[in-house]
């Protein structure tokens, strides 16, 4: 798996309503930060859910790609391929599987893998529980030996889902299908995710011996105390902990390179062996990646 | 020392479920007000579609071809390393879409595959070909041993609303008149033969023409609907597929001719578009195109699903056999264009 974390783009603007407003801004600061030619980008992936008037086709990526003005001639000796991938929070996860998948196979050398969600109309709404944001990482092949050593997916084998979101494709009520999302949130929700994921964490970590004190966790963060509780369960030091819900809020599909992006700023990579990566999902599914610093990532 | 990535890939499995409920453009045509100025029918070569009874939706679609597909396979549900679902559409009631979960946990837990990796890929009437595409790679590289790749498309809702809102002889739902409902899904795995695997395949999007063809809720919010400027489409596929198809064809020591391929089947749009593209094919490689297969004429367009369908059926009427070899062509909004190199294994349907 010879693949690394290259660069990495956020945006935060409040002002910004729109999903694909943030994903294209993420994407440019990405590229932007990983000073790499526009036109060498081989595949685009997105992995938001939750998107501008609800469009079902075509994929967000290839708007993306359409707006950073990315090989847009198929005439070009050089393509890039387009596409979007849904699997929640654990989409970032998911994505650097396939991106890997693809290197190894000589099929791309550089993948932008961006996210972003917000509320279909626009307009604020108290029931989305998500924090409107974007972002975007670039994962690029390597000869600097394995960074994504381990990946780890795991879905309870029981009905409860926890979080169902939806919206009516035939509507008959005042609320227009292509301004509006419902969700459907158990009580207990929070609760339970935070036990399995805290339960099977526990057993990837006892399988792969990795030393604790040098490993940062950066995990999907459903409110202030969630991260810092699964941490606890399994031995890891709050301080080892990357802590974005008081700034940002759950930032769902961005929150893991939210998470990178914000760590590596802060010089918080510094004296790491390891990052934790732990996307969790409604369904209910949790995805582990475990990702091995190089020197450079401590600088 | 072998180069593990030199191995291929073939589809070891296939399974389609179609709703009982078999419309004829004819009657399509009668539930429209705006009488269109042309016959339908003729125009496209599509005789009937299939739409879904009221109980069923884009899950059903999906879980009961995947169930026809495990029947058909030599995996149990226990052995699937991964389920990917590939659906434009993702309803799960008649009328709901679902956002989270996504479709695969659903179609990965009523089929009790609980051990499979599970994630959706949305990618326009190419969901199959992209799924098609990461899974191929996930099995060389070793991430996986085999998969499913698998699509409900439950996309009558659009030629519902099509036969509501068309106005004029040129509407922009025009196209959303030939769709027609389906469930597709296949396992992949490791060839163990060259007379049975993908050869290749490759994909490229053409984002420059991103706003020809657009899902979304209609104008008044109340019904989903798909815009397409299907002339400008057409004529860009027309265009591109065959120097895309070249590239890939020349990267691989491949030619697209008679003699090296027994079938080509391309997206299924229309029959006359169908035509017209191979037309472009014989211009472009100066050489008759391999005989084209066809499922548009009896099942409308099915959107991620067609190639699929479109393969069983022909097997069904005998003409793919094992070791058939199919030049496949996907062409979709975005606009995502794709090549796939196939040499059928032994499918039992």
């Amino acid at each position: 798996m010879n693949a690394i974390i290259k660069a990495t783009g956020i945006s935060t603007s409040k002002k910004i309503k729109s999903s694909l407003d943030h994903a294209t801004i993420a994407s440019k600061k990405c590229l932007e930060e990983a000073t790499i030619d526009k036109n060498k980008i081989d595949v685009i992936i997105n992995i938001g859910v939750y998107r501008d008037e609800n469009l079902s086709e075509p994929a967000i990526a290839t708007f993306i790609q359409n707006r950073l003005d990315i090989n847009l001639s198929p005439f070009n000796s050089k393509t890039t391929f387009s596409f979007d991938l849904r699997s929640g929070a654990c989409g970032l996860i998911y994505a650097f599987q396939t991106a890997i998948s693809l290197i190894n196979n000589k099929k791309a050398k550089n993948i932008l893998i961006s996210s972003s969600d917000s509320y279909p109309s626009e307009r604020k709404n108290k029931f989305f529980p998500y924090t409107t944001a974007g972002a975007a990482l670039l994962v690029s092949s390597s000869n600097k030996g394995v960074h994504f050593s381990d990946f780890f997916f795991r879905t309870s084998e029981n009905d409860f889902l926890g979080l169902e979101s939806f919206s009516y494709t035939k509507d008959n009520s005042k609320k227009h299908l292509g301004k509006n999302i419902n969700f459907k949130i158990n009580d207990s929700y929070e609760k339970i995710i935070q036990e399995y994921a805290a339960r099977e964490v526990k057993s990837f970590l006892e399988e792969k011996k990795i030393d604790l004190e040098k490993t940062l966790f950066i995990s999907s963060q459903l409110s202030e105390k969630f991260h810092y509780a699964i941490a606890e369960s399994v031995g890891l030091k709050k301080n080892n902990v990357v802590n974005l819900y008081k700034r940002f809020g759950d930032l769902h599909t961005s929150s893991l390179t939210f998470g990178y992006h914000i760590a590596k700023k802060e010089k918080r990579l510094k004296g790491k062996k390891h990052i934790l990566f732990l996307g969790v999902s409604p369904g209910i599914s949790i995805a582990l990646a475990l990702y091995k610093l190089s020197l450079d990532d401590s600088l | 020392m072998a180069n593990k990535f030199l191995k291929k890939t073939r589809i070891e499995s296939l399974g389609v479920y179609f709703p009982k409920k078999k419309v004829s453009t004819k009657e399509i045509l009668d539930q429209m007000n705006f009488k269109l100025p042309f016959d339908l029918e003729k125009v496209t070569g599509i005789k009937n579609r299939r739409f879904r009874e009221a109980s069923e939706n884009s899950f059903i679609l999906a879980s009961k071809a995947a169930k026809k597909c495990l029947g058909k396979s030599k995996y149990k549900k226990s052995d699937l390393d991964v389920i990917i679902n590939t659906s434009i559409t993702q309803s799960k009631e008649k009328f709901k879409f679902m956002f989270e979960p996504p479709m695969s946990l659903f179609i990965k837990k009523h089929l009790g595959c609980h051990s499979a990796l599970n994630f959706d890929i949305s990618n326009a009437c190419a969901g199959m070909f992209t799924g098609i595409y990461i899974l191929d790679s996930m099995i060389k590289a070793g991430v996986v041993k085999n998969g499913m790749v698998v699509s409900g498309e439950c996309i009558s809702p659009i030629a519902e609303n099509a036969i509501e809102e068309i106005k004029k002889p040129l509407d922009d739902q025009l196209a959303s008149l030939t769709v027609g409902d389906s469930g597709a899904a296949i396992i992949m795995d490791e060839s163990v033969s060259k007379n049975g695997q993908i050869n290749y395949i490759d994909i490229m999007t053409d984002a420059d023409h991103v706003d020809l063809c657009v899902g979304k809720s209609n104008s008044k919010g109340t019904q989903i609907a798909m815009y397409t400027k299907s002339s400008e489409l057409s004529e860009l596929g027309k265009k591109i597929w065959p120097p895309f198809s070249n590239e890939i064809l020349k990267k691989n020591k491949d030619s697209l001719s008679r003699k090296n391929y027994d079938f080509i089947i391309l997206h299924q749009i229309s029959v006359r578009t169908i035509n017209s593209y191979l037309k472009c094919g014989e211009k472009f490689f100066k050489t008759k195109m391999p005989e084209t297969l066809l499922s548009v004429d009896e099942f409308g367009n099915t959107s991620s699903t067609s190639h699929f369908i479109t393969i069983y059926k022909n097997i069904k009427n005998g003409k793919l056999k094992k070791n058939s070899k199919i030049f496949m062509v996907s062409l979709s909004s975005g606009v995502a264009i794709g090549c796939l190199s196939l040499s059928l294994s032994d499918l039992k349907i």
